[in-house]
């Protein structure tokens, strides 16, 4: 039976909250073939404007930590990825950081970072995209690997 | 100082003393030397904007084209992706390391 695209469970939603996880496989292409195929078939829809992706700011500062250990050059690559045309940060409002607070007090998602992705997502209405198994079951999100 | 400050320190100095000057031409018009434009990534047919930063500092930044011509995933599989490998080959690692062990310890 053939496996169902990353794209086709986005549905018709026409955008999606991405965890780091995802845009680190998209930038750093050391992963395997599989991963990497569905990680690119989901940004290449976004570069041609066919979906588009909210980044939490919270991811969007993780994915820059690495980089600015590095130096300009890598910094600069991050930067023009998250500001291209498609991609759009999510800043939190008061209703994530409700949502958020909920998650890790009931410690339904106990890390912080988590529970902000999450809430993200949950107050946008889109689906998360994730690299973490135990996110993707704690949110109903869709873990890049199960689409490999 | 920090291990990063300074590096960063160290690059600035370094860059400081290569640098020759540019003038700056009668419609503001001036020349991104090569080293320092291959050094930030920066190519040509990019878009970037002029951000004042302080008396006589200017900071160039791209804001798109970071491909030039190519798309992203041909620009990421480039030898001109400075980010291959670059967060430890594993990705859910690197985001487990900056947010810490994932306790559900729920009663």
């Amino acid at each position: 039976m053939a496996r169902r695209s990353l794209l086709s469970a986005l549905g018709e939603t026409g955008a999606f909250v991405c965890d780091t996880a995802p845009l680190v496989y998209r930038l750093e292409r050391s992963s395997s073939r599989s991963v990497l195929s569905v990680v690119d078939m989901l940004f290449d829809a976004v570069e041609s404007g066919d979906l588009a992706c909210i980044v939490p700011a919270v991811c969007a500062t993780e994915l820059l930590i690495r980089p600015y250990a590095l130096g300009p050059p890598a910094v600069s690559v991050v930067d023009a990825l998250l500001r291209s045309p498609g991609v759009a940060i999510a800043s939190p409002e008061l209703g994530t950081a409700h949502a958020a607070a909920r998650h890790a007090a009931r410690r339904t998602i106990p890390r912080l970072a988590d529970a902000f992705v999450a809430a993200t997502a949950a107050e946008l209405r889109l689906p998360l995209v994730t690299g973490d198994r135990r996110l993707a079951r704690a949110a109903a999100g869709l873990l890049v690997h199960d689409f490999a | 100082m920090t291990e990063l400050e300074a590096s960063w320190k160290q690059m600035v100095e370094e860059a400081r003393s290569r640098a020759r000057p540019t003038r700056v031409s009668g419609n503001g018009t001036i020349v991104l030397a090569a080293r320092a434009r291959r050094a930030a990534g920066i190519q040509p047919g990019d878009q970037v904007v002029s951000i004042p930063v302080g008396p006589g500092a200017v900071l160039v930044e791209r804001v798109a084209g970071g491909a030039a011509g190519r798309t992203w995933r041909e620009f990421l599989d480039s030898d001109d992706n400075p980010l291959r490998g670059a967060y430890g080959g594993d990705p859910q690692a690197y985001v487990d390391e900056l947010r810490g062990p994932w306790r559900d310890d729920r009663s």
